[in-house]
């Protein structure tokens, strides 16, 4: 798995990229901007559902999804440099693993919510069974990416060899 | 270096909230954690891209709501700023993109408090929206950019590499 991953990211020039001098500095600051993105958005229209300023119609702030959509599709293409370049760092550490476990949670939770109350909850006015569901929804998709933003600013706390994972011993 | 900067610097760091930070076992991940809160709901770009034409159809006047998340988050980074200034005070004060990181943030805070603001209470034409839409979006990108390179520009990390001690 390393191997594969290293061969790619050298194969295509990430690695050389990312061993120049300004090649890491600058992919982590676009990360950080695709992070502030998703959280500006998706996060902001969870905090809308959870009840934060209701003057805003929950149909116009959903507009502003896609570019939380752009910020994740930045973040996948950066994250894939970050850990093709030095897969060792990633695979066996325990703040990476639990980022992807939670990313895993958050799109889960995205499905089951797009496929469940978001028709009923963006009606013009909702109702308050459509609004209890959508809450609940709203609720885990904040603390998933939360989760996902501390498992990624930890992971340079829990680098192998020194932790390989919390269970290891 | 003048001899009372050094001072300043070493007081920072044998300050109390300096050492809990810098040697407790959570003291620093946490502030980081908390610092990029702060940066993603602040500089999260939606009252940026309003401006700029997204989603029209978001009143203006409704993102007003939103300061009390705006505000609160800049407090977020804020605290956890000076958190994690304390434990490395010699590594950011020696390094001219801590001030120019700072400069960026003043200006940011500054169009949110006071020119934004009274476009989101009066509305004016779209064309000043966008100037200022654009001004706040680039300031936010360029603070981003510019913290995550305090990490990779700084000359030094303590103060005892200043003093040679």
């Amino acid at each position: 798995m390393e191997q594969t991953l290293l061969a790619f990211s050298q194969a295509t020039g990430i690695y050389g990229f990312m061993n120049s001098p300004w090649g890491w500095p600058v992919i982590e600051s676009l990360h950080f901007i695709g992070l502030s993105l998703l959280l500006g958005t998706v996060g902001l229209f969870d905090l809308r559902v959870l009840g934060l300023a209701p003057v805003l119609p929950l149909p116009a702030l959903h507009r502003l999804i896609p570019f939380g959509v752009g910020g994740f599709v930045l973040n996948v293409l950066t994250g894939i440099m970050f850990v093709t370049s030095v897969p060792d760092q990633y695979l066996y550490n325990p703040a990476f693993q639990s980022k992807l476990l939670s990313m895993a949670l958050a799109g889960l939770n995205m499905l089951l919510f797009y496929s469940s109350s978001f028709r009923a909850v963006m009606q013009p006015s909702p109702s308050a069974q459509a609004l209890r569901t959508a809450r609940v929804f709203a609720a885990i998709s904040l603390l998933c990416w939360a989760g996902v933003i501390t498992g990624g600013r930890l992971i340079t706390f829990f680098r192998p060899p020194f932790y390989w994972c919390f269970w290891c011993g | 270096m003048p001899a009372f900067f050094i001072a300043l610097l070493s007081w920072i760091e044998e300050s109390a909230l300096a050492v809990w930070v810098g040697e407790s076992t959570w003291g620093f991940p946490i502030s980081l954690v908390l610092h990029a809160f702060g940066m993603g709901l602040l500089a999260g770009g939606n009252l940026a891209l309003r401006l700029l034409g997204a989603a029209p159809a978001i009143p203006l006047i409704g993102l007003l709501r939103l300061y009390p998340v705006l505000w609160g988050s800049a407090g977020l980074s804020l605290v956890s700023g000076v958190m994690l200034l304390s434990a490395y005070p010699a590594k950011a004060l020696t390094n001219g993109v801590f001030y120019f990181k700072l400069s960026l943030i003043a200006i940011g805070l500054w169009l949110l408090a006071k020119p934004v603001r009274q476009l989101l209470q009066q509305g004016v034409d779209t064309a000043i929206q966008r100037r200022y839409g654009a001004a706040i979006l680039v300031i936010w990108l360029a603070t981003i950019t510019a913290g995550r390179f305090l990490a990779y520009t700084h000359n030094v990390m303590r103060v005892s590499d200043l003093t040679g001690g």
